[in-house]
């Protein structure tokens, strides 16, 4: 008898049990999709000890007046609360009600800067020891501003300005006995009021366009925009770029770093967490005036492809750029007096095809970053150059020039109050002109220290190394021998802050 | 004699095929019972104030947003969602509510966010998106509004999209 009630109860409690399990899956299909799995923590109700018998005593008349003044604190804090509550709400309505569609039309002028050191070393007998100051110096060397306005939804114009001291200094003749004297860059003027005398530096124009983008998919760009290629080349300020010195081939210059004329331009999101980018430049392309004017009627155009994948744990992309323009210098001259007439020279024109490849990685801190770009150079028109064996016409050459760099953010932010510690190394190869030897390595390594989101504190060790430069000539006696020198190291650190 | 012995027989019998019958039952319930919890989508709908709720205005066509579109459209990778413009607002800067949000749905630590702004800023001019105390007022008022409440100041304002348990 007992062992069949036994069952029969055990029986109603797994029923029980079943029927209990079915209702909580029912009822979480109709709960809001759920990313993740909780962790499943449910909380146990906690056994409350048995009530003692109190003891009767006599009321504390102490104690009601405590009773009294939490309760009048209370009452003033909840007021307190509810006014407070209100004139958020009322701030937060004007607020709201300037913004009928949720959108605010803005002007901003941000901006950053870096000052620099520099100290170059040359090895004995180097080539590099007359070219180079080895002289450590301090220097600013970029001042950044940018004006940012969002005139509706889908329209905004940016101007990003350098201000640069150049070309204060700069040694414009190198003296040679018999032939030439030195000649510095002086700048200097002289206020007429205050006889102060002050140096003029320069600006230019890093990017000035608008841009029309009604949706992700569209969108255009027409002015002075940056060259959608690289990484380096997009992100470009120093504030957010971990090593100091820029690569060889974004200073030579392989592929344009902006470019004057309309980008169309849009995004895909095949899935959530991918997205295919796309870009396609048309522009006066390159030439000795492009930004404000185009040499021939040879519209440069470009394709930007890019692919990203991008969760919390990890971000991978990969991109590239495909270009072809056409170079050329052209110059009036007099080709008649009388009457007076004129007509172009063509001193030199090329075409240029380019071809970028960039890939990122980034999880965890770590980030690995490779660029490369190959450009290959056909002249159409070539300009009489003093070549090494006295003068002659360039050939046709190929240029490229590969950049890699690995980093790694320490897990110790936390510990130094926010402040991230990210030590690095890079490397990079270019061959500007296959037909030249002209090729170079420089190898990095460096430490980026982040005290706060708007500054940088870099230190950097660099060596660079040029082979065989400078061999043929040596070989032929068309330099002294003690010029054989190939490479030269440095040390670079900068601050680096936004504004 | 032998009638009643052979009646207590069958008796015992018939008690003893429906105590087998029983156990074998309930041997299967246990088993099935087993199995409905291992197989069954769980937690069985364990909500919690502290749960990160994605909310949108009500007029908001899409039922539903999975977690890595929420971070696109707060990053600023993309600005539309199911084919309309989408307005994320976020919570105040400092708030717990960011930060939960931020480590969350981001994956960035609070000074990492801030960073990625300042490059977004340095690299195209794009700012972050629009802060507001009362998350839920914001896209209570803005119909393309998207943002984000704790289940427990939630008001049965807008609708939510996605749960994240916290």
């Amino acid at each position: 008898m007992t062992e069949r009630k036994h069952n029969r109860i055990a029986s109603v409690f797994v029923l029980l049990a079943l029927l209990l399990a079915t209702t909580g899956s029912r009822a979480q299909d109709e709960l809001p999709p759920t990313e993740t799995e909780p962790e499943g923590t449910s909380s146990e109700p906690v056994a409350t000890p048995e009530p003692q018998p109190e003891t009767p005593a006599a009321p504390d008349p102490r104690d009601e007046k405590i009773e009294a003044l939490e309760k009048k604190l209370d009452e003033q804090q909840k007021s307190f609360d509810e006014r407070l509550s209100a004139v958020e709400e009322i701030q937060e309505d004007q607020l709201l009600g300037e913004l009928p569609t949720g959108f605010e039309p803005s002007f901003d002028v941000y901006g950053f800067f870096d000052m620099s050191f520099n100290k170059f070393v040359t090895e004995e007998g180097s080539f590099f020891r007359g070219v180079l100051h080895e002289d450590s110096t301090f220097f600013v060397q970029n001042l950044n501003l940018y004006f940012k306005s969002e005139m509706t939804e889908s329209l905004s114009a940016i101007a990003e300005l350098g201000f640069t001291f150049a070309p204060t200094g700069q040694e414009k003749e190198i003296e040679m006995e018999g032939f030439s004297d030195f000649e510095r860059e002086d700048t200097e003027v002289v206020d007429l009021f205050s006889a102060g005398k002050e140096r003029l530096g320069g600006v230019h124009i890093e990017r000035v366009h608008l841009t029309w983008r009604p949706s992700d998919y569209f969108g255009v760009i027409a002015g002075r925009f940056l060259t959608p290629y690289g990484i380096w080349n997009i992100e470009h300020g120093s504030p957010v770029l971990i090593p100091i010195r820029p690569p060889f081939m974004l200073t030579s210059q392989f592929i344009p770093s902006a470019q004057t004329g309309f980008v169309v331009l849009g995004d895909f999101h095949p899935k959530p967490g991918h997205k295919i980018h796309y870009a396609i430049t048309l522009s006066n392309g390159r030439g000795p005036m492009d930004e404000v004017y185009d040499l021939d009627s040879n519209t440069a155009a470009g394709l930007r492809l890019r692919y990203t994948f991008d969760n919390p744990n990890a971000r991978f992309s990969l991109g590239g750029y495909g270009y072809t323009g056409e170079y050329t210098d052209k110059y009036h001259r007099i080709v008649s007096v009388a009457p007076i007439g004129m007509d172009y020279y063509v001193n030199e024109q090329y075409r240029e095809w380019i071809g970028s490849l960039d890939v990122l990685f980034e999880s965890h801190g770590f980030r690995a970053q490779v660029e490369y770009v190959r450009r290959l150079v056909t002249y159409n028109e070539r300009p009489l150059r003093e070549m090494k064996d006295g003068g002659g016409y360039p050939p046709d050459y190929v240029g490229q020039g590969a950049f890699g760099l690995l980093a790694y953010t320490l897990p110790i932010a936390d510990h130094l109050g926010g402040v991230a510690v990210t030590p690095y190394v890079s490397g990079e190869y270019t061959e500007a002109n296959d037909t030249k030897d002209q090729w170079a390595v420089i190898l990095a390594g460096g430490l980026n220290v982040r005290p706060s989101p708007h500054v940088a504190l870099k230190v950097e060790y660099y060596r660079s190394t040029f082979p065989e430069w400078h061999k043929d000539e040596v070989e032929e006696g068309t330099m002294a021998k003690e010029d054989e020198g190939e490479s030269f190291w440095g040390i670079a650190a900068q601050i680096a802050v936004s504004f | 004699m032998d009638a009643m012995s052979k009646r207590k027989n069958m008796k015992r019998e018939a008690i003893e095929v429906r105590d087998t019958t029983r156990n074998a039952l309930l041997l299967i319930s246990c088993v099935a019972l087993s199995l409905s919890m291992i197989f069954a989508p769980f937690p069985a709908a364990a909500e919690s104030p502290d749960d990160l709720l994605i909310i949108a205005n009500s007029s908001a066509r899409a039922g539903s947003i999975s977690k890595a579109e929420v971070r696109e459209l707060f990053l600023k990778t993309r600005s539309s969602f199911r084919g309309s413009k989408t307005i994320p607002i976020n919570a105040a800067m400092g708030s717990k509510l960011r930060k939960t949000f931020v480590q969350k749905v981001l994956g960035m630590s609070p000074a990492e966010e801030k960073q990625y702004w300042e490059k977004q800023k340095i690299m195209g001019g794009i700012t972050p998106p629009a802060s507001f105390s009362n998350t839920v007022r914001a896209v209570f008022k803005l119909r393309s509004g998207l943002s984000y409440v704790f289940r427990k100041d939630y008001k049965n304002v807008g609708k939510i999209l996605l749960v994240i348990p916290g």
